[in-house]
Protein backbone atom coordinates (compact mmCIF):
# COMPACT_ATOMS: atom_id res chain seq x y z
CA UNK A 1 0.00 0.00 0.00
CA UNK A 2 1.19 3.28 -0.96
CA UNK A 3 2.00 6.06 0.93
CA UNK A 4 -1.02 8.16 -0.88
CA UNK A 5 -3.35 5.28 0.31
CA UNK A 6 -2.31 5.02 4.17
CA UNK A 7 -3.01 8.46 4.04
CA UNK A 8 -6.44 8.59 2.75
CA UNK A 9 -6.99 5.39 4.78
CA UNK A 10 -6.33 7.64 7.58
CA UNK A 11 -8.18 10.53 7.26
CA UNK A 12 -11.13 7.90 6.45
CA UNK A 13 -10.94 6.23 9.73
CA UNK A 14 -11.18 10.09 10.95
CA UNK A 15 -13.91 10.76 9.86
CA UNK A 16 -13.62 12.34 5.75
CA UNK A 17 -16.21 12.24 4.35
CA UNK A 18 -14.30 12.74 0.76
CA UNK A 19 -11.09 10.23 1.28
CA UNK A 20 -13.21 7.26 2.35
CA UNK A 21 -15.54 8.60 -0.93
CA UNK A 22 -12.16 8.33 -2.76
CA UNK A 23 -11.08 5.35 -1.33
CA UNK A 24 -14.46 3.70 -2.73
CA UNK A 25 -14.37 5.17 -5.83
CA UNK A 26 -10.82 3.93 -6.61
CA UNK A 27 -12.02 0.55 -5.89
CA UNK A 28 -15.48 -0.27 -6.99
CA UNK A 29 -14.69 -1.41 -10.70
CA UNK A 30 -12.33 -3.57 -8.95
CA UNK A 31 -14.72 -5.04 -6.39
CA UNK A 32 -17.34 -5.49 -9.30
CA UNK A 33 -15.43 -7.25 -11.45
CA UNK A 34 -14.14 -9.73 -8.49
CA UNK A 35 -17.97 -9.93 -7.59
CA UNK A 36 -19.28 -10.84 -11.21
CA UNK A 37 -16.20 -13.88 -11.27
CA UNK A 38 -17.37 -15.04 -7.70
CA UNK A 39 -21.24 -14.86 -8.65
CA UNK A 40 -21.71 -15.12 -12.30
CA UNK A 41 -24.37 -12.79 -12.00
CA UNK A 42 -24.28 -9.05 -12.70
CA UNK A 43 -27.46 -8.24 -10.64
CA UNK A 44 -26.59 -10.09 -7.07
CA UNK A 45 -22.92 -8.90 -8.16
CA UNK A 46 -24.08 -4.94 -7.78
CA UNK A 47 -25.94 -5.54 -4.67
CA UNK A 48 -22.86 -6.71 -3.28
CA UNK A 49 -20.65 -4.36 -4.28
CA UNK A 50 -23.12 -2.16 -2.65
CA UNK A 51 -23.85 -4.14 0.39
CA UNK A 52 -19.72 -4.40 0.69
CA UNK A 53 -19.55 -0.43 0.43
CA UNK A 54 -22.28 0.17 3.24
CA UNK A 55 -20.02 -2.58 5.51
CA UNK A 56 -16.83 -0.79 4.45
CA UNK A 57 -18.32 2.64 5.68
CA UNK A 58 -19.52 1.02 9.06
CA UNK A 59 -16.21 -0.46 9.76
CA UNK A 60 -13.68 1.31 8.57
CA UNK A 61 -12.34 2.21 11.53
CA UNK A 62 -11.57 -1.70 12.22
CA UNK A 63 -9.54 -1.86 9.30
CA UNK A 64 -5.77 -2.23 10.18
CA UNK A 65 -3.80 -2.21 7.18
CA UNK A 66 -2.51 -5.67 7.95
CA UNK A 67 -3.77 -6.60 4.40
CA UNK A 68 -4.30 -4.17 1.67
CA UNK A 69 -7.19 -2.33 1.51
CA UNK A 70 -8.24 -4.40 -2.08
CA UNK A 71 -7.78 -8.16 0.17
CA UNK A 72 -9.84 -5.93 3.09
CA UNK A 73 -13.18 -5.63 0.41
CA UNK A 74 -12.40 -8.82 -0.53
CA UNK A 75 -12.94 -10.64 2.31
CA UNK A 76 -16.04 -8.41 3.71
CA UNK A 77 -17.50 -9.01 0.05
CA UNK A 78 -16.58 -12.57 0.02
CA UNK A 79 -18.34 -13.29 3.30
CA UNK A 80 -21.47 -11.26 2.63
CA UNK A 81 -22.08 -13.16 -0.54
CA UNK A 82 -21.53 -16.50 0.96
CA UNK A 83 -24.11 -15.41 4.17
CA UNK A 84 -26.76 -14.22 1.55
CA UNK A 85 -26.06 -17.69 -0.18
CA UNK A 86 -26.48 -19.31 3.46
CA UNK A 87 -30.06 -18.01 3.18
CA UNK A 88 -30.78 -18.80 0.44
CA UNK A 89 -33.34 -21.85 -0.31
CA UNK A 90 -31.64 -24.49 -2.74
CA UNK A 91 -34.62 -23.68 -5.65
CA UNK A 92 -33.93 -19.83 -5.13
CA UNK A 93 -30.30 -20.40 -5.45
CA UNK A 94 -30.30 -22.67 -8.92
CA UNK A 95 -33.01 -20.45 -10.23
CA UNK A 96 -30.25 -17.32 -9.52
CA UNK A 97 -27.34 -19.01 -10.49
CA UNK A 98 -29.41 -19.84 -13.87
CA UNK A 99 -30.05 -15.87 -14.65
CA UNK A 100 -27.03 -14.74 -13.85
CA UNK A 101 -25.17 -16.79 -16.23
CA UNK A 102 -27.51 -16.65 -19.12
CA UNK A 103 -27.33 -12.54 -18.25
CA UNK A 104 -23.51 -12.65 -18.77
CA UNK A 105 -24.00 -15.43 -21.99
CA UNK A 106 -26.33 -12.42 -23.05
CA UNK A 107 -23.68 -9.77 -22.60
CA UNK A 108 -21.23 -11.71 -24.25
CA UNK A 109 -23.32 -12.52 -27.56
CA UNK A 110 -24.61 -9.21 -27.85
CA UNK A 111 -20.96 -7.72 -28.16
CA UNK A 112 -20.47 -10.69 -30.77
CA UNK A 113 -17.91 -12.07 -28.41
CA UNK A 114 -17.69 -15.97 -28.32
CA UNK A 115 -18.86 -17.60 -24.77
CA UNK A 116 -16.30 -19.90 -24.29
CA UNK A 117 -16.39 -23.59 -22.64
CA UNK A 118 -14.03 -22.55 -19.70
CA UNK A 119 -16.65 -19.84 -18.62
CA UNK A 120 -19.08 -21.97 -18.98
CA UNK A 121 -17.89 -25.05 -17.09
CA UNK A 122 -16.56 -22.07 -14.42
CA UNK A 123 -20.20 -20.95 -14.02
CA UNK A 124 -20.95 -24.48 -12.97
CA UNK A 125 -18.40 -24.81 -10.20
CA UNK A 126 -19.91 -24.85 -6.82
CA UNK A 127 -19.07 -21.51 -5.68
CA UNK A 128 -17.21 -22.31 -2.55
CA UNK A 129 -14.32 -24.30 -4.96
CA UNK A 130 -14.87 -21.26 -7.54
CA UNK A 131 -13.99 -18.45 -4.92
CA UNK A 132 -11.30 -20.57 -3.87
CA UNK A 133 -9.93 -21.10 -7.09
CA UNK A 134 -10.23 -17.29 -8.18
CA UNK A 135 -8.56 -16.30 -5.58
CA UNK A 136 -5.42 -18.95 -5.98
CA UNK A 137 -5.11 -18.78 -9.59
CA UNK A 138 -6.33 -15.38 -10.66
CA UNK A 139 -5.47 -13.08 -7.89
CA UNK A 140 -2.57 -14.70 -6.43
CA UNK A 141 -3.48 -14.94 -3.15
CA UNK A 142 -1.85 -17.75 -0.74
CA UNK A 143 -3.85 -20.88 0.81
CA UNK A 144 -3.58 -19.22 3.94
CA UNK A 145 -4.59 -15.64 2.76
CA UNK A 146 -7.67 -17.19 1.00
CA UNK A 147 -7.89 -19.17 5.04
CA UNK A 148 -8.41 -16.04 6.21
CA UNK A 149 -10.52 -14.27 3.80
CA UNK A 150 -13.07 -17.28 3.77
CA UNK A 151 -12.64 -17.90 7.35
CA UNK A 152 -11.42 -21.87 6.75
CA UNK A 153 -7.82 -23.59 7.33
CA UNK A 154 -5.64 -23.34 4.10
CA UNK A 155 -5.78 -27.27 4.18
CA UNK A 156 -9.45 -27.38 3.31
CA UNK A 157 -9.01 -24.33 0.55
CA UNK A 158 -6.21 -26.57 -1.11
CA UNK A 159 -8.11 -29.05 -1.46
CA UNK A 160 -10.99 -26.87 -2.48
CA UNK A 161 -8.80 -25.57 -5.30
CA UNK A 162 -7.66 -29.68 -6.07
CA UNK A 163 -11.57 -30.55 -6.48
CA UNK A 164 -12.32 -27.21 -8.13
CA UNK A 165 -9.48 -27.62 -10.79
CA UNK A 166 -10.48 -31.71 -11.17
CA UNK A 167 -13.97 -30.86 -12.09
CA UNK A 168 -13.08 -27.89 -14.60
CA UNK A 169 -10.95 -30.61 -16.17
CA UNK A 170 -13.28 -32.99 -16.15
CA UNK A 171 -16.20 -30.91 -17.91
CA UNK A 172 -13.51 -29.84 -19.99
CA UNK A 173 -12.79 -33.34 -21.32
CA UNK A 174 -16.41 -33.86 -21.49
CA UNK A 175 -17.10 -31.32 -23.54
CA UNK A 176 -14.36 -31.98 -26.28
CA UNK A 177 -15.41 -35.34 -26.61
CA UNK B 1 0.64 -34.12 -23.25
CA UNK B 2 1.50 -34.84 -19.54
CA UNK B 3 -0.19 -33.74 -16.27
CA UNK B 4 2.00 -30.44 -15.54
CA UNK B 5 1.22 -29.25 -19.09
CA UNK B 6 -2.19 -30.05 -18.69
CA UNK B 7 -2.51 -27.89 -15.58
CA UNK B 8 -0.58 -24.85 -17.22
CA UNK B 9 -2.32 -25.22 -19.86
CA UNK B 10 -5.98 -24.99 -18.46
CA UNK B 11 -4.52 -22.33 -15.80
CA UNK B 12 -3.60 -20.01 -18.67
CA UNK B 13 -7.05 -20.15 -20.50
CA UNK B 14 -8.66 -20.13 -17.02
CA UNK B 15 -7.04 -16.75 -16.61
CA UNK B 16 -7.59 -15.59 -20.25
CA UNK B 17 -11.49 -16.23 -20.15
CA UNK B 18 -11.69 -14.56 -16.54
CA UNK B 19 -9.73 -11.42 -18.17
CA UNK B 20 -12.43 -11.48 -20.99
CA UNK B 21 -15.49 -11.40 -18.55
CA UNK B 22 -13.25 -8.69 -16.52
CA UNK B 23 -13.18 -6.86 -20.14
CA UNK B 24 -16.86 -6.85 -20.49
CA UNK B 25 -17.57 -5.49 -17.41
CA UNK B 26 -15.54 -2.42 -17.27
CA UNK B 27 -18.12 -0.01 -16.12
CA UNK B 28 -17.49 3.40 -14.60
CA UNK B 29 -17.55 3.97 -10.68
CA UNK B 30 -20.09 5.77 -9.24
CA UNK B 31 -19.59 9.50 -8.68
CA UNK B 32 -17.35 10.47 -5.84
CA UNK B 33 -20.47 12.78 -5.32
CA UNK B 34 -22.90 10.46 -5.03
CA UNK B 35 -20.62 8.33 -3.07
CA UNK B 36 -20.48 11.02 -0.29
CA UNK B 37 -23.98 11.75 -0.46
CA UNK B 38 -24.32 7.97 0.78
CA UNK B 39 -21.58 8.12 3.52
CA UNK B 40 -23.22 10.93 4.87
CA UNK B 41 -27.03 9.33 4.64
CA UNK B 42 -25.46 6.03 5.76
CA UNK B 43 -23.79 7.66 8.70
CA UNK B 44 -27.06 9.46 9.67
CA UNK B 45 -29.11 6.38 9.48
CA UNK B 46 -26.69 4.60 11.50
CA UNK B 47 -26.90 7.01 13.97
CA UNK B 48 -30.61 6.87 14.28
CA UNK B 49 -30.84 3.01 14.67
CA UNK B 50 -27.72 3.28 16.95
CA UNK B 51 -30.52 5.66 19.03
CA UNK B 52 -33.45 3.53 18.38
CA UNK B 53 -31.43 0.51 20.27
CA UNK B 54 -30.17 2.40 22.89
CA UNK B 55 -34.09 3.23 23.93
CA UNK B 56 -35.45 -0.09 23.08
CA UNK B 57 -32.51 -1.99 25.41
CA UNK B 58 -33.27 0.56 28.18
CA UNK B 59 -37.34 -0.43 27.61
CA UNK B 60 -36.82 -4.06 27.44
CA UNK B 61 -34.16 -4.12 30.49
CA UNK B 62 -36.82 -2.10 32.72
CA UNK B 63 -39.55 -4.52 31.90
CA UNK B 64 -37.20 -7.46 32.36
CA UNK B 65 -35.63 -6.17 35.52
CA UNK B 66 -39.03 -5.27 37.34
CA UNK B 67 -40.73 -8.40 35.89
CA UNK B 68 -37.65 -10.46 37.20
CA UNK B 69 -37.71 -8.96 40.93
CA UNK B 70 -41.37 -9.23 41.32
CA UNK B 71 -40.70 -13.27 40.23
CA UNK B 72 -38.27 -13.44 42.51
CA UNK B 73 -40.49 -11.84 45.32
CA UNK B 74 -43.48 -13.71 44.61
CA UNK B 75 -43.37 -17.20 43.00
CA UNK B 76 -38.90 -17.92 43.81
CA UNK B 77 -39.58 -21.59 42.27
CA UNK B 78 -41.03 -20.26 39.06
CA UNK B 79 -37.83 -18.20 38.61
CA UNK B 80 -35.34 -20.55 40.10
CA UNK B 81 -36.80 -23.12 37.11
CA UNK B 82 -36.16 -20.51 34.73
CA UNK B 83 -32.97 -20.14 35.53
CA UNK B 84 -32.00 -23.40 34.75
CA UNK B 85 -34.25 -23.66 31.57
CA UNK B 86 -33.28 -20.25 29.56
CA UNK B 87 -29.38 -21.94 29.45
CA UNK B 88 -29.98 -25.22 28.37
CA UNK B 89 -32.06 -23.73 25.29
CA UNK B 90 -30.09 -21.09 24.11
CA UNK B 91 -27.17 -24.15 24.33
CA UNK B 92 -29.49 -26.32 22.27
CA UNK B 93 -29.67 -23.48 20.11
CA UNK B 94 -26.23 -22.97 19.08
CA UNK B 95 -25.39 -26.50 19.34
CA UNK B 96 -28.49 -26.84 16.10
CA UNK B 97 -27.47 -24.00 14.35
CA UNK B 98 -23.91 -24.87 14.36
CA UNK B 99 -24.39 -28.24 13.22
CA UNK B 100 -26.64 -26.97 10.53
CA UNK B 101 -23.91 -24.29 9.17
CA UNK B 102 -21.42 -27.35 8.97
CA UNK B 103 -23.54 -29.92 7.26
CA UNK B 104 -24.19 -26.95 4.85
CA UNK B 105 -20.02 -26.68 4.16
CA UNK B 106 -19.97 -30.00 3.82
CA UNK B 107 -22.59 -29.88 0.57
CA UNK B 108 -20.95 -26.96 -0.83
Amino acid sequence: MDDLMKERVRQAQQGDVSSLAVLLREHYTFLYKYLIKVTMDPLLAEEIAQDTMVRCMEKIRAYNGSSSFSSWLITIATRLYIDRKRRWKREERWKRQEQGVRSIRWQFESKDEEWSDVLDALSRLPSAQRIAVLLKHYYGYSYEEIGEILQIPAGTVKSRVAYGLNQLRKELREDNE
Amino acid sequence: MNKNDEQEALLHKLTREMGRLDVQYDIPPPSLRALESLIVAEEQSRRKKTRKERLLFCIVSVILLSSTLALLGYVPVIYLTLQGIIPLAALVGLTVSRFRRWKEGARE
